[in-house]
């Protein structure tokens, strides 16, 4: 038990005094411990941690995943509305297409949560980023080419 | 025993926590004894120690491997209680949630093992009246064997600043003390 060696001089007797009778106390008083298996409770708290994490990160990777196919569905049918209104042929046309790129997003979120765990979140952003974008170039492609075949 | 705590370190820092879990093993005396002091109490100690380990866990690869495991868990841990101190405000001091002391000497008999039992929640309620940096430091400086280079560094003070710190924790203690003199608990020695 160590022994605060400074400003001593700066106690008035009195605080001395009673000073020496805390560090004499302190000097007397034995280190608490944990319950026994303390590391084994630890281990608990931290699957049980790791597990909200891991719960977190889904419910984040679901609001995110609803968000971007809103936000296809919202570009798809803005791209395709002027198609809307022509022959049924190019419509089931329009309509197979957006399946097929439904299809291609339920593939790739199955995928994305297979592979969250491996990736971290900045990484499987930037995925997705990519990914939507060239899934807009597509899109505006196919409209053109539509159009295009139309005229 | 420190090529054993290097070679949990480092599986640890490869994410396997049964190897974390051992150095919990082998450093949960002090970082509970800490929050005991800190807290005051032995369920928001417990808390408190499992928190400290689990953020220490968390953010291993911050870990300097020059500085002392013990001294980086008990910074961790001090800051925890500092900040739960600052959220609940009041002192958290109960003594019917006291953490049975450890008492070595067991065999010495119920008498001395009860001594120190009130000496313990006796300093305990004086530690309760100073501020959670202040206890933090006296607990630091007495309960472990840090220097003050050790205990600045860890409450992120100069060493000037905690020579202060340490020389008011010790006035108000003494005003405490002899405000309480009377009570005959202080007078008792315990052999």
């Amino acid at each position: 038990m160590k022994s605060i060696d400074i400003g001593k001089d700066m106690l008035n007797p009195g605080e001395q005094a009673a000073w020496s009778k805390i560090e004499h106390s302190f000097s007397s008083v034995k280190p608490v411990k944990p319950r026994k298996g303390f590391a084994t409770r630890w281990l608990f708290v931290e699957q049980k941690h790791a597990i909200a994490e891991q719960k977190r990160r889904e419910l984040w990777l679901a609001v995110g995943n609803g968000t971007a196919i809103l936000a296809i569905l919202c570009v798809i049918a803005i791209t395709l509305w002027p198609q809307f209104s022509l022959p049924g042929t190019v419509f089931a046309g329009a309509l197979e297409s957006l399946l097929n790129g439904l299809a291609f997003i339920v593939t790739s979120i199955s995928l994305g949560l297979s592979l969250f765990r491996s990736f971290s979140l900045l990484v499987w952003l930037g995925v997705a980023t990519a990914f939507f974008s060239l899934l807009a170039m597509w899109t505006a492609l196919f409209s053109r080419t539509s159009v295009q075949v139309e005229n | 025993m420190q090529q054993d705590e290097k070679k949990w370190l480092e599986a640890s820092r490869n994410g396997d926590s049964q190897a974390f879990s051992m150095l919990v093993n082998m450093y949960a005396k002090p970082i509970y004894n800490l929050c005991y002091r800190m807290l005051g109490n032995a369920q928001d100690a417990e808390d408190a120690a499992q928190e400290a380990f689990l953020r220490a866990y968390r953010s291993i690869n911050r870990y300097d491997p020059d500085r002392k495991l013990i001294t980086w868990l008990l910074s961790i841990a001090a800051h925890y209680c500092i900040d739960q101190q600052r959220r609940v405000k009041a002192p958290q001091v109960s003594l019917d949630e006291t953490a049975p002391i450890e008492l070595a000497e067991r065999g010495a008999g119920p008498e001395k093992a009860y001594l120190q039992q009130e000496t313990s929640d006796e300093v305990q309620h004086l530690l309760s009246q100073i501020s959670p940096r202040d206890r933090a430091a006296i607990i630091l400086y007495y309960w472990y064997d840090l220097s003050y280079q050790e205990i600045a560094s860890q409450l992120k003070l100069t060493e000037s600043a905690l020579k202060t710190r340490l020389h008011r924790a010790r006035r108000s203690l003494a005003k405490v003390w002899m405000e309480n003199e009377e009570v005959p608990l202080f007078a008792q020695e315990v052999v």
